[in-house]
């Protein structure tokens, strides 16, 4: 099981009670559309997706990328059992959207991005190295339910 | 050979105007100390580089920062000639480097913060995919 000290949750925390979830979820789930096209395959019912000015401008992007960090809620509220609070969301990924699992972790590193640079400078080596724990296990979890 | 619009060009060469190597450089090596710790293997002359705070204080760690960051410049001026560039670096390195590659951007992304959007994050990322490619390139 992942072991969380004080200071880690503490960080977690923190970072999500500052989140303006309707800003930062889609322009990290843009991000990803745009940086790694090959993911747009996932939404193909979601409109025009045609150019990075389409994405960025899509409300269906922009909603889904809300609906998205909500649900890390889930793992910030179940910090000691990440595996168990997205069981189901790992078998949905996997057996009705057919999600290839390695592109998880290419949304969290657009995550990450976006993040940094809201925070800019507050977004420290140690803050980023709990943010990525934290990511870690929310990628691998999702990943979990694939075999 | 990676191929480059003009435009891809200029955001390069937009992002690389924009950032102080003295400043990212050191920042960015600390990044990769701190959050992927099994790195330190490669630092076995760099003194104490064991806690946080060694690291952010370690003058042998910045110094290399800036080193590396210095070495980025030459991609950026030969951009259609990353691989050969990057030879002899690669020779001496022999390690993947993605890990670096990543901390650089997410420096640059604190730096930058929403002049990096995601089309130039994207032209970016394909840049330092080519050099991260160019630099294992001797390996085998």
């Amino acid at each position: 099981m992942v072991e969380w000290t004080e200071k880690e949750r503490s960080i977690i925390n923190g970072i999500f009670a500052n989140l303006d979830y309707e800003d930062i979820g889609p322009k990290a789930l843009c991000r990803c559309l745009i940086v790694y096209p090959w993911t747009q395959r996932y939404f193909g019912a979601f409109g025009n997706l045609y150019n990075a000015e389409a994405i960025k401008s899509n409300p269906n992007i922009a909603a889904h990328g809300v609906k998205v960090l909500h649900g890390l809620d889930r793992a910030v509220k179940n910090m000691d059992n990440i595996k168990g609070t997205y069981a189901e969301l790992s078998v949905l990924h996997s057996e009705k959207l057919h999600v290839d699992p390695d592109n998880f972790r290419l949304l969290a590193d657009c995550l990450t991005i976006v993040i940094a640079a809201k925070l800019g400078n507050a977004f420290n080596p140690e803050m980023q190295a709990t943010w990525q724990k934290f990511l870690a296990v929310v990628v691998s979890a999702l990943g979990r339910q694939y075999h | 050979m990676v191929k480059w619009t003009d435009k891809e060009r200029s955001m390069v060469r937009a992002v690389w105007e924009k950032v102080n190597i003295d400043e990212v450089g050191p920042e960015a090596l600390a990044r990769v100390l701190i959050v992927y710790p099994w790195t330190e293997r490669y630092f076995g002359t760099f003194g104490d580089i064991f806690t946080v705070t060694a690291v952010l204080n370690n003058a042998k760690v910045a110094a290399h920062g800036k080193v590396v960051l210095t070495a980025l410049d030459a991609a950026v001026k030969n951009m259609d000639n990353i691989p050969e560039t990057y030879a002899a670096l690669s020779r001496l390195h022999y390690e993947k480097l993605q890990l670096l590659a990543d901390c650089i951007t997410i420096s640059i992304a604190c730096k930058l913060k929403s002049d990096l959007d995601p089309q130039v994050h994207a032209t970016w990322h394909k840049f330092l995919s080519a050099v991260v490619d160019a630099m294992s390139s001797q390996y085998y």
